[in-house]
């Protein structure tokens, strides 16, 4: 018995989009609402403890502190300095500000000076401000991966 | 006189052509989807502080955050001390070098977290934000247990 009704079985139909644009539109701007343009990155830093280490045998071993002073120059204080080795001498400031390339150049005689250091700490006077720290650690970690900031 | 109007009758009954529209609408739809990251919106400022820009592509990991901005220090998004200009209050003298109300709220996460062995926070500070500020969060962190530090920036082109 056939139940078929006259043009059920018609191929000619038209797909209704009108929900579909609905949809669409609702996805879309909650999407774009809820997008952020600016993207984020980190950089990985630990947090150093305030007194020097010194190992059990009294050897102090090879450290190193970055410290960024109030009045724009950086200084390299290295600990555990082989006899016959110089202290590095401190970046001045360039035209007030930091001088990060020249922080970045020093770093790199330090790191070709003395291979063993595999790490440093970043400390400044209590007036410097978040942005000249960071900057600091982004030029200093393309040298020595490992930063800790003094707390 | 030649009259110019047209004497064809226009058609009520027009239908909109949104085929085209459904296809631009995917196009967006696949090019958002792309490009939409929950880490990055769950990382945003909760009170506008104007982060540092920097040269990394290091992506963020999900751990406990802690925001500096100009009036207030906030932890997880819940304001926990109120700064003046970036500045502790005179009143909240340190303890060992930390802040008190704030190492007692960050030993309170860090038991928390132990569960998980996580000792990362997420250091969300504004970029004039003074040091002195910055080493007493440090400070407090470190006292709780929170030693590894995941500085937030903008990431620079």
């Amino acid at each position: 018995m056939n139940f078929r009704r006259p043009g059920e079985g018609s191929q000619d139909f038209e797909l209704n989009l009108a929900p579909i644009i609905d949809c669409f539109t609702v996805i879309i701007t909650y999407l774009l609402v809820s997008a952020s343009f600016v993207s984020l990155a980190v950089l990985d830093a630990g947090i150093a403890a305030i007194s020097p280490t010194t190992a059990a045998q009294g050897i102090v071993p090879l450290a190193l502190e970055v410290e960024l002073t109030k009045s724009g120059a950086v200084a390299f204080k290295l600990t555990g300095l082989p006899a016959g080795k110089e202290m590095p001498l401190a970046v001045a400031p360039l035209g007030g500000e930091f001088d990060f390339p020249g922080v970045r150049y020093r770093m790199e005689m330090i790191a070709r000076d003395f291979p063993a250091l595999k790490e440093l700490t970043v400390s400044a006077d209590p007036a410097v401000s978040y942005k000249s720290v960071v900057r600091a650690i982004e030029a200093l970690k393309k040298i020595v991966p490992k930063v800790f900031l003094a707390s | 006189m030649k009259t110019f109007v047209k004497t064809k009758k226009m058609s009520c009954d027009m239908a909109l052509q949104i085929t085209s529209m459904a296809d631009i609408f995917m196009i967006l739809l696949v090019f958002l989807l792309k490009n939409y990251s929950a880490t990055l919106s769950s990382l945003a400022p909760a009170m506008h502080a104007k982060l540092p820009v920097a040269t990394s592509d290091t992506i963020p990991k999900e751990s406990l955050k802690i925001e500096i901005a100009q009036s207030a220090i906030l932890i997880d998004g819940k304001p926990t001390v109120t700064l003046k200009n970036f500045e502790f209050f005179p009143g909240d003298a340190p303890v060992h070098g930390s802040s008190g109300p704030l190492y007692r709220v960050l030993a309170d996460q860090r038991k928390k977290a132990r569960a998980n062995d996580d000792s990362n926070v997420l250091l969300l500070a504004d970029e004039r934000t003074p040091y002195s500020t910055i080493q007493r969060v440090l400070a407090s962190a470190a006292s709780s247990g929170f030693v590894d530090l995941q500085l937030v920036v903008v990431a620079a082109e």
